[in-house]
Parts: C-alpha cells; sequence; structure tokens
C-alpha cells in the first residue's frame, strides 16, 4: 500500500489535531499520532498547539498493525561495521547471530551512539552504561523482545547529533536536550529528527561564587564572563551579550571560577554537582536557582531516515508509557540517582 | 459537611479541583493537617491551595492531581521512593547545618509555603513565665507524633523536658485538662482550633511568646526524574504570588475560613 510519510504542516488559525488529523490522515481519531510525532511543540498537550507550528505528520494512510512493529533491516553481513562500545560491561549484547538465521529469528540491528561522558545519564562504567540507556532498553523491550543493539560513544551530546545525522548507518541517538534543538531551530539541528518522549527534566543554571556580595540572578550576567564546557549545557542559548569561554572541562571552569578569573559558570545541575564535589568547592559555589537558563528535557532522537523510523518511535514512547504505568522507570530512575547523589 | 460550603462561599475563594484529567504533576499530601492539608477543609486547605496556584502561576504552568496519605510514617515513605512528583506538607529542616538531617539527603526542599508558630498551651490558672526554651526545664510537655520543632527536639535530647507525643493534638489538650503534663506544644493554628473544638478555651490559654517558627515546604525526592525542576517551578510561582499580592489574598482568605469556623463550632 502507497504511503505518504515526512510530511510536513503547518498550522493555521483556529485547528485542533483531531482536525489536522481528519484532514491530512483521513482519520480524525489520529490525533494522537501527531502528538507523539511532535513533542517539542506539543509536549503533553493537545491543546497546546500554535497557528504556525510545523508538525510532522505520520505516514498516510493508516499503517496496519504490523507497521507498529520496527522494519529495521535484520542483522546480516551487510550491516555496516560498528566499533560497539556496550556500555553494560557485565551484560554485553548478544553477538550479531549470522545471516542464515535471519529466517528463522530475525533479530533488528539497532546502532545508538551516547553522546559524553554525562552521569547519571550515560557514561562508561555506569551500571548499564547509565540512566538513559538502561531505560531505552527497557522501554523497548516492553514491545518487544527484537533488537540487538550496539551501542557507541561520541563526543559531547552536540557534536554527537552533528555526527549522528551524518551517518545513516546509526538509528538512534542520546541524550538530546531539548534547548539545544530549540536554541538553534533555525540552523537545525534536530529538524527531521523524532523525537522521544521526556526522558528526564532538568535545570541549567548559571554558577557563581556563594561570597559575591549580592548575590545576581542570571539576568544581571549580560556582560559577563562566563564559562561553560562540553557537557549536557552545549548549544543552550547565553545571555547575549556575554563573553562565553568554552573549557575542556567543568573542573577547569570552576577553579577559574573560584580564582575570580570568570563571573560563573553555565552547566546543568547534574555534572556541576559532580564536578563541584571533586573539587571540595560545594559551599563556595552555588547555583542559581531562582532563575535557571533553562529547565529543559533529555530525549533519545530517532533518524527519520533510518527504515521504520516511525514504528521505532511509537513503540519506543509507547515502552515508555508503560514504564512510567507500572512504576518501573521510577525504579530504574531512583537506582542510578541514589547511586550519584550517594557518591557526592 | 454543609456548614463548610457556606463559609467556602462566602469566603468566595475559588476552589481547585481535587484531580485534574490533565493532570501534570502529582502530588502526595499528608492530610489531617487542618487548616493547611485536610480533605474536609475547605479547598482542601491553606497549604494546598498555595501549591494549586503556586504551580499554575510559575513561568511553566502545570496541574496538580492529588493523592492522600493520612498516616505520617507512611507518606514519608511513599514521598522518598517517588511514588507523586512532590509531596507536602513538611516542616523545613536546616540542610546547612554541620550535622544535617538525613531528610536534607532524601529530599529537595520548595521554598516556605507558610511559616507558623509553635505556641505552648498551659492551664489558664497556671503561672509560667516563659521567654525562652530553657524556662521549659523540669516540665512535661506534649507535641503531636513527629512534629519538632528544633529547640524542642532538643530539649527533649538533653533530657531537660519530658516530652510525650501524642497521636492527635486533642490528645494532647486531654493529658492536659487531666494534669499529666504542664504544656502543649503545637502550631497556633492547629492549638487554638482544638481549644474551641474541645471547648477548653476558657480552661486553656496560649502563651504570648511562641515556642518557635517553623516554615512548612513542598518537597521531593532526590531519586525522582523531576525533582528539581518541579521544586523550581514552586519556587517560581511562590515569587510570582508574592509579587502579584495573590498569595496574602489566598491568605486573608483561609484566615476568614479559618475564623469562621471556630465561629460556627462556637455555635
Amino acid at each position: 500500500m502507497a504511503e505518504t510519510c515526512d510530511e510536513m504542516y503547518r498550522v493555521l488559525p483556529n485547528e485542533s489535531l483531531s482536525l489536522i488529523a481528519q484532514k491530512r490522515l483521513g482519520d480524525g481519531g489520529r490525533w494522537p499520532e501527531i502528538q507523539a510525532l511532535n513533542p517539542l511543540q506539543l509536549g503533553d498537550d493537545p491543546d497546546r498547539l500554535l497557528a504556525g507550528n510545523r508538525l510532522l505528520l505520520p505516514c498516510r494512510p493508516e499503517v496496519d498493525h504490523s507497521e507498529l512493529r520496527p522494519r529495521l533491516r535484520p542483522v546480516s553481513a551487510a550491516r555496516p561495521a560498528t566499533v560497539a562500545t556496550s556500555p553494560d560491561i557485565k551484560n554485553p549484547p548478544p553477538k550479531s547471530a549470522p545471516a542464515h538465521t535471519v529466517k528463522e529469528n530475525p533479530k533488528i540491528a539497532l546502532r545508538i551512539v551516547t553522546g559524553g561522558t554525562v552521569p547519571p545519564f550515560s557514561a562508561p562504567g555506569l551500571p548499564s552504561g547509565g540512566l538513559l540507556p538502561q531505560v531505552i532498553k527497557s522501554a523497548l523491550s516492553q514491545e518487544s523482545d527484537a533488537h540487538d543493539i550496539s551501542w557507541e560513544l561520541r563526543g559531547d551530546p552536540l557534536s554527537t547529533l552533528s555526527t549522528f545525522r551524518s551517518d545513516k548507518g546509526i538509528e538512534m541517538a542520546l541524550p538530546v536536550t531539548a534547548a539545544a534543538c530549540e536554541a538553534t531551530i533555525e540552523e537545525g539541528p534536530c529538524d527531521g529528527l523524532l523525537m522521544s518522549d521526556p526522558l528526564f527534566e532538568l535545570l541549567l543554571l548559571v554558577y557563581v561564587d556563594a561570597d559575591h556580595p549580592v548575590m545576581p540572578s542570571s539576568a544581571d550576567l549580560n556582560d559577563a564572563q562566563l564559562c561553560t564546557s562540553g557537557e549536557l549545557s552545549k548549544g543552550i542559548p547565553f545571555p547575549t551579550s556575554a563573553l562565553v569561554e568554552q573549557a575542556g572541562s567543568l573542573e577547569t571552569c570552576f577553579d577559574s571560577l573560584n580564582a575570580g578569573l570568570v563571573d560563573g559558570v553555565i552547566a546543568d545541575e547534574f555534572s556541576a554537582e559532580r564536578a563541584l564535589a571533586g573539587a571540595g568547592l560545594r559551599h563556595k559555589i552555588v547555583g542559581l536557582r531562582d532563575t535557571p537558563l533553562s529547565v529543559t528535557t533529555l530525549h533519545a532522537a530517532i533518524r527519520t531516515d533510518a527504515p521504520g523510523a516511525h514504528a521505532l518511535h511509537l513503540q519506543l514512547n509507547a515502552g515508555l508509557a508503560r514504564l512510567k504505568r507500572d512504576g518501573a522507570f521510577q525504579q530504574i530512575v531512583a537506582r542510578h540517582l541514589a547511586a550519584h547523589w550517594a557518591a557526592l | 459537611m454543609n456548614w463548610l460550603c457556606i463559609c467556602l462561599i462566602s469566603a468566595g475563594i475559588a476552589f481547585v479541583p481535587s484531580a485534574s484529567a490533565r493532570a501534570d504533576v502529582t502530588v502526595l499530601v499528608r492530610g489531617e493537617q487542618a487548616p493547611f492539608a485536610s480533605q474536609d477543609w475547605p479547598g482542601q486547605g491553606l497549604a494546598v491551595q498555595l501549591l494549586h496556584a503556586a504551580l499554575e502561576a510559575g513561568p511553566l504552568p502545570v496541574k496538580a492531581s492529588l493523592t492522600w496519605e493520612n498516616d505520617g510514617d507512611k507518606f514519608l515513605s511513599r514521598a522518598e521512593a517517588g511514588e507523586a512528583d512532590l509531596a507536602l506538607l513538611v516542616p523545613g529542616v536546616d540542610c546547612a547545618s554541620p550535622k544535617p538531617s538525613t531528610a536534607c539527603t532524601q529530599f529537595h526542599y520548595s521554598d516556605p509555603l507558610l511559616h507558623v508558630v509553635t505556641l505552648l498551651f498551659v492551664p489558664t490558672e497556671m503561672q509560667f513565665d516563659y521567654s525562652a526554651p530553657a524556662d521549659l526545664s523540669g516540665k512535661s510537655l506534649c507535641r503531636t507524633v513527629g512534629d519538632g520543632p528544633p529547640p524542642l527536639d532538643a530539649l527533649a535530647k538533653s533530657g531537660k523536658v519530658l516530652v510525650v507525643e501524642h497521636a492527635q493534638v486533642a490528645g494532647c489538650f486531654d493529658m492536659l485538662e487531666a494534669g499529666k503534663v504542664d504544656v502543649v506544644a503545637v502550631d497556633e493554628f492547629t492549638g487554638v482550633a482544638s481549644l474551641f473544638a474541645q471547648a477548653l478555651t476558657e480552661s486553656v490559654t496560649p502563651l504570648s511568646q511562641p515556642l518557635a517558627t517553623v516554615s512548612l515546604h513542598a518537597i521531593a525526592s532526590k531519586t525522582h526524574w523531576r525533582a528539581t525542576a518541579h521544586i523550581y517551578r514552586v519556587n517560581a510561582g511562590l515569587a510570582e504570588l508574592h509579587q502579584s499580592g495573590a498569595y496574602a489574598e489566598l491568605l486573608n482568605q483561609h484566615l476568614s475560613v479559618y475564623w469562621a469556623e471556630l465561629r460556627a463550632r462556637l455555635r
């Protein structure tokens, strides 16, 4: 059956999701699929629809039930070679099945790239590779046990996105911050990618000297000299006139702040707390929690041009919803965060 | 509970439904803390109303749905397990002290939703000159289970004050009436309401000098995936409520309800 996929639609005044679903898909009841494909524009609220929004539409006509199973290629000799850095050292993924067994038990190859060392979210050496890889694995296994996942580690989260976009052999990348996507929407680092439902929500903060005579707010730092590094804060909007130095690590930034060489450090709260604890500066340097630069969410991104991308996206979100519903999601998160806080 | 509805309408408070079909945030509420948080209180209590208002007034408005837990111990364990996004209502702790409470490792605390004073209630005929916690030495005192405040915790640990705990404040006042304790320590709202409810307004009197000021907070488990973001939502919303005057308005409305209820109990 012929399908039209990846169609973008600009919302007109007074349109609702169900109306759009009726007009473009021929079935008003398919509005949840549109919502699922556009988490950045709509989040959990279909009423957040604004005229002028550009929405990605699902394939039409309606896919049959079998379409809900990903159509990613089966493991075969034709699969691009990967340097699999399994985050789960104790439980590496099963070896690829030889091509001649595919017909009997087709495993679906899925290459996922994780960006940077961002504990507790993803980092080599963390149990299961970190909070996010474990959530993704658990969510996908909720719906089907047919994936053969290989994990790769590359650079920081933002540069991961650019390499991800240029390497058609990779289907999924994480973590991707909604703030980075929204900040550079014109350049489109996330354009055309399918974002999972939120995996985590956190604050991006400016850290300053606690002994500063008058505690500034983030808005006071317009002309300040700031420091950041390639953690989750990369790619988010900085105060427009601030001079932002990109350092090799957050530890370097905090050393500079402690020495009075910069006015503030931009970082996500988890990376910052870890770096401050390591440097023994937790009581000397504080985050401006009343005025965060951003309250952002972390997502997994799926290439829209990967075979079966929309089905994989639906499967991932359905698995996430099930994990959240039955409490397993919170249990996974709690295990990782408890270890994170205990280490501080 | 028709009389409650009359009070409610007369006070003009816009009450938020207890559950919302579009709830974005789940809140575990420790109940039986009237007038701050109680299913039987107009608007389900002042703190509940403030939380609803704060979550909707902030830069990232969300709606809340409530789950109630009246057992204090179960409330804390459920809150720590992250069963809900936020939990309400707990006394503040000093996490900056050299030996902070274990709660500091378990929870993020919001900015204070309310400050309340803990008063000492004594028999009216009793001559008791009180100016500082040290004046309680040698006395026996009743408080409700798990309720500090910190100065009293310190005195109890030192053994200088015999502290008796009761599950309900009414039980403490019964003990005071029976001469089994010298003093009852409880927040002013709960204490005065209990005096009216038990018809003790003649025989028991609050001392003018408070024992302590206690802040009341919302908390989020540090192991929850949206903990700091939700605490920010509460804090930003509270700041907005203070700035706009909505906080004072809500407080005044609830105080009207509170006194109306006391008057109703007298009739």
